[in-house]
């Protein structure tokens, strides 16, 4: 049973908290991000959700708090965004090396200098070898499953790692939508009670966060390696995939996006193809696990494709152009693969952009 | 006695799996703190890789025998972690987790608030850092602990500079400490500054109890644990625990040295608890600072001029 | 030097066990979680002096106990007196440092060459 609401993501994302019933929630204000928490605080305070509300006093802390709360085998939640992510960018790797099971929703943000509050994805994407899963909301809806999802990924035995969830700041955090809200019986079915693998507890008293030397370090990382191949296969049995192709049966040329801006893409697709132009989407819910494999089977036979990021890398070509170009590698007649730069520091791309995007795939030019 | 041992999912002779452990030792749900003894049976730091004389590790090991079993340790990045945590070679035979350098206080933080979660009652949440991690890196999130009044227990066993990473300054180096980063030269003989008052700072925020130790005075160090232990809310101890590798003494100088620290007046033994200071020990005749500094190369170097600044600095 | 895990050790004791360096993925644990307390050896090759109590002079204080930064000094009982308990040197743990020699009241404690 869901009931239908009119919620901004930011509050989609607060109310898919609630029905997670994390045992510890750490919280740190920053835009765009905030009303996520101000709402789990609402809750609190009303007494709809029984967790441990820490105010911490800083990002680095919320995951630091998170991990320990996290040892002792309970379910954590937190929020962060841009400047905040890059705070606590230390234990981003400490948390994914530990196998900590925590959810982090990302409010996907401009990094300064300049300063900048709206919404571009420099700051996850700079982040992408901390080792945390990174998944990619389209919309507020998407937001709200994907949250539940997340626990139930982080949490899964075989995975053990810990899932960011990154929603579009202001374009997908700030903008309301009606929503279908599953009821707490539904939302239980996706999301059992957390069973921890390990925990710290006075039976059998257990050393986490230890070092292990040049003969012993390897090891853990295959393991944590295994847990990210453990969660491509869920995410793709359970979850809806690691990526959402739109219109490209008949295609001959892809757009490939992340985020907020596929809803837009999407419109000009069909608009386009309407007028026989042969162009589809492929949309990235997962970044890490990177769908890989996906990618060259749907990108065989393609002439060229566009990935379209709302980053930039600096001296070299885009992070997650460059990614997929690495993914088609060595397929015969591989697609040209072309990257392109858009919506940084929360620019409007519009729709005759895209339109000029598309034509220069077409034209496979940049 | 000794048998083959498979880490995976086997539990060694010292930590046998599904042993009860805690019992009336550091029990503090059923008897009086006061009355809790020193546990003398159960070793909670052992076969760490510590210097020879370490002073570290005795205000570890004396603060766990006090406190029991029942205890969740956390070490930061650090000369605690970086010598107990070997792997699979696992000194604490207790609950224990490396946080990162700056955040003991607030995994101490989530790992109560998960305790109250699961409705543990009677275990201790107990930090111990090391100087620079209290003073410097890890004072925001220390900061924050105390504020929130977190029941944890934060102990700092101060060294005098950042030993792990082969003795630089902190700013708990107190003034003419010759250091890798503030080292005597030809021109500015050692570290120009004083040594942060971390005691104040801590008392500053209105704790409900905070207190100065020495590892030369293990009575008066453990009945503190012991009232930290017993303190509803946060309480902070910050232990005098002398380094023979960066101090430049005798290995079996580390106790003696820590004993001089207060008989000469450098270090004082206190308390603080509902808004007072209190001694807890005053030495009768103040000892001269010579022999202390002699003992020590980091000193080697003072003149005149600075051991008389040293002196002044004695309250 | 490894540590002999064959070494008789007092029972009551830390125990050092025998390991087995791995040598496959499966040998390691699926989490960097370990059990507390395992001890793969000891510390008795670190040691450039050795302490020696003298019995008769001890007067079971206790005080080399306290302080003793690698818990290598314990009560052990003694085999003559019945419930009598007295100092002794867990050697296996021991670094030598000399701090129980120079803190003891009694002088009972003498550091000799190894």
């Amino acid at each position: 049973m869901a009931i239908q609401k009119f919620l901004s993501g930011n509050e989609a994302i607060a109310e898919a908290v609630k029905l997670a019933k994390p045992a510890v929630i750490a919280v740190y204000p920053i835009t765009p991000q905030t009303t996520v928490v101000e709402k789990l605080a609402d809750f609190v305070a009303n007494g709809e959700l029984k967790t441990e509300f820490i105010n911490v006093e800083s990002e680095h802390s919320a995951l630091s708090a998170l991990m320990g709360a996290s040892a002792m085998g309970v379910r954590t939640f937190t929020a962060t965004s841009s400047q905040g992510l890059l705070y606590m960018s230390e234990c981003l790797h400490y948390a994914a090396g530990g196998r900590f099971p925590i959810v982090m929703m990302n409010a996907n943000r401009a990094v300064a200098l300049p300063w900048n509050i709206f919404g571009d994805q420099r700051d996850s994407l700079s982040q992408l070898e901390s080792g945390w899963i990174q998944l990619y909301a389209e919309n507020a809806q998407e937001a709200f499953d994907l949250t539940l999802s997340s626990f139930a990924i982080a949490e899964n035995h075989a995975v053990a790692l810990p899932v960011m969830l990154n929603v579009d700041g202001f374009a997908l955090t700030h903008t309301y939508e009606p929503l279908n809200i599953i009821s707490q019986e539904d939302a239980d079915k996706i999301l059992p009670p957390f069973k921890p693998f390990f925990e710290m507890n006075l039976e059998k008293p257990l050393s986490l966060g230890f070092s292990a030397g040049p003969r012993d370090n390897t090891a853990f990382k295959q393991h944590q390696i295994n847990g990210m191949k453990a969660a491509a296969k869920l995410i793709n049995e359970k979850f809806g995939d690691l990526v959402d192709a739109y219109k490209l049966e008949n295609a001959k040329y892809a757009i490939i996006t992340l985020g907020s801006i596929s809803g837009l893409v999407r419109d000009v697709i069909d608009e386009l193809q309407s007028d026989g132009v042969k162009v589809g989407l492929l949309r990235l819910r997962s970044l890490r696990p990177f769908p890989e494999e996906e990618l060259r089977s749907a990108l065989a036979n393609f002439k060229t494709v566009g990935v379209l990021e709302k980053n930039l890398s600096v001296g070299a070509e885009n992070a997650v152009a460059k990614e997929i170009k690495s993914a088609l590698y060595g397929l015969e007649n591989a697609p040209q693969v072309l990257a392109f730069s858009g919506g940084l520091g929360g620019r409007d791309i519009s729709a005759n952009e895209i339109k000029d995007i598309i034509s220069k795939i077409i034209g496979g030019e940049k | 006695m000794s048998k083959n041992f498979n880490l995976n999912g086997d539990f060694p002779p010292n930590n046998p799996a599904g042993e009860k452990v805690g019992g009336t030792v550091g029990d503090f749900g059923k008897k009086s703190p006061t009355k809790v003894g020193y546990n003398k049976d159960k070793e909670p730091f052992v076969g760490h890789k510590a210097c020879a004389g370490c002073g570290g590790t005795i205000a570890v090991r004396l603060a766990l025998k006090a406190l029991g079993e029942r205890v969740f340790v956390t070490v930061p990045a650090g000369c605690m972690s970086a010598v107990g945590f070997l792997y699979p070679q696992m000194a604490f035979t207790v609950n224990s987790i490396i946080s990162t350098f700056a955040g003991t206080a607030s995994m101490l933080t989530g790992i109560r608030a998960a305790a109250n979660a699961k409705g543990l009652k009677d275990v201790f949440v107990v930090g111990f850092a090391g100087d620079g991690g209290t003073a410097d890196i890890g004072i925001q999130a220390l900061s924050g602990a105390i504020e929130r009044g977190d029941k944890i227990i934060y102990i700092c066993y101060d060294n005098e500079a950042y030993m792990n990473t082969g003795i630089q300054r902190s700013s708990a180096t107190p003034f003419g400490a010759s250091t890798t980063t503030s080292p005597a030269g030809s021109v500015i003989g050692g570290n120009r500054l004083g040594k942060k008052d971390m005691f104040s700072i801590v008392a500053a925020h209105n704790i409900p109890y905070a207190a100065t130790a020495s590892i030369a005075y293990p009575h008066d160090y453990i009945k503190k644990v012991k009232k930290a232990a017993a303190t509803d809310g946060p309480s902070y101890i910050h232990i005098l625990a002398p380094c023979p590798t960066g101090w430049g003494s005798e290995n079996n100088q580390t106790v003696n040295l820590a004993r001089l620290a207060v008989e000469t007046g450098l270090w004082q033994l206190k308390e603080f608890a509902g808004g007072e200071v209190k001694i807890t020990h005053k030495p009768k005749e103040l000892k001269s600072i010579e022999e202390y500094l002699r003992l020590q190369k980091r000193f080697r170097h003072l003149n005149a001029a600075d051991v008389d600044r040293v002196k002044e600095s004695i309250g | 030097m490894a540590t002999d895990p064959n070494n008789k050790r007092n029972p009551n004791r830390p125990q050092i066990v025998s390991w087995n360096i791995p040598s496959k993925l499966e040998d390691y644990l699926p989490y960097p979680h370990a059990p507390s307390g395992v001890l793969i050896e000891g510390h008795a090759n670190w040691r450039l002096e050795k302490p020696i109590v003298d019995c008769v002079a001890c007067k079971n204080c206790g005080t080399c106990e306290l302080l003793c930064p690698d818990a290598a000094i314990f009560y052990e009982e003694v085999a003559s007196a019945k419930s009598a308990k007295s100092i002794a040197i867990d050697y296996e743990l021991c670094k030598g440092c000399g701090i129980c020699a120079f803190e003891c009241k009694f002088n009972a404690i003498k550091m000799e060459k190894e």
